[in-house]
């Protein structure tokens, strides 16, 4: 008999995401799937917007990461230069 | 004394807020004589338990999942806290609402100008199983369910969560007018 194993949610990640594991009759597994369950359209939303919002966007994709997010802006003389 | 239960949850947010959380760094051991982790993302606990004091909520209400999850928090929860701007305003997560859910999920998972180039790329189709339905609008917490603070801030600094968080400990009513920004 086939069985499915669901690990709901995935802790220690930072975001949200589920497994489910698909096992065949002989109980080795079949298919593994990895479902990232949080979506929220930052391609879409960010077109056509300010590019000076984009770092704070950005550093709001994963907050976990802001730090290293927002050195990557432009400094002042760049974005004059535009 | 007892410690009072403390539950974390993230809904459609960033982790900022978590991490602004964490930013209490040595006053998180000041606390930990006074509540007990029951539920977090920082944590392993898989299961909401049956009652709990407190409960921070960061992040809108944006999907089939998160509906369930804070209707569900809210039976079980004594004081329920709006922790940051997405769960005040919905903030960022809001962002989506004015396209609706097929234009942000064709943009996402279909990108229309790169599969004109390369039809069969990745055979990209959006995700029909095993995630949750997006909702048609993210709403913040207090338009789903009843919400008795409000934390604003992105993220809301680690002095206000602690000031909240000592207040209600306290069993006071936290008054952050004082302590507000914006940003």
């Amino acid at each position: 008999m086939t069985q499915q194993i669901l690990i709901d949610p995935v802790t220690r990640i930072e975001g949200h995401a589920r497994i489910t594991l698909q096992l065949d009759d002989s109980g080795q597994v079949a298919d593994a799937q990895f479902h990232v369950t949080q979506l929220r359209g930052f391609e879409k939303f960010c077109e056509g917007r300010p590019f000076t919002e984009m770092p704070s966007l950005m550093a709001r994709i994963p907050d976990g990461a802001d730090l290293r997010h927002l050195p990557c802006q432009p400094p002042d003389g760049f974005c004059q230069s535009l | 004394m007892t410690r009072k239960k403390l539950a974390t949850v993230w809904l459609d947010g960033c982790s900022g807020c978590h991490m602004s959380f964490l930013d209490m760094d040595e006053r998180l051991l000041a606390l930990a004589d006074s509540i007990e982790l029951v539920y977090s993302p920082l944590v392993d606990f898989k299961q909401f338990p049956e009652r709990v004091d407190l409960t921070l909520v960061e992040g809108a209400v944006s999907s089939e999942d998160d509906l369930k999850k804070i209707r569900h928090i809210r039976q079980h929860t004594r004081v329920l806290i709006s922790l940051g701007d997405c769960a005040v305003t919905a903030n960022v997560p809001s962002m989506r609402n004015p396209f609706g859910v097929k234009a942000i999920l064709d943009a996402v998972y279909q990108q229309p100008d790169l599969l004109n180039q390369q039809p069969d790329l990745l055979n990209a189709q959006v995700p029909s199983e095993g995630v949750p339905s997006l909702l048609p609008v993210a709403r913040p917490v207090h338009m789903v369910v009843p919400v008795d603070v409000y934390v604003p801030g992105c993220p809301p600094s680690a002095d206000q969560i602690y000031f909240v968080v000592s207040e209600l400990l306290a069993e006071r009513q936290p008054d952050l007018r004082r302590m507000l920004r914006f940003g």
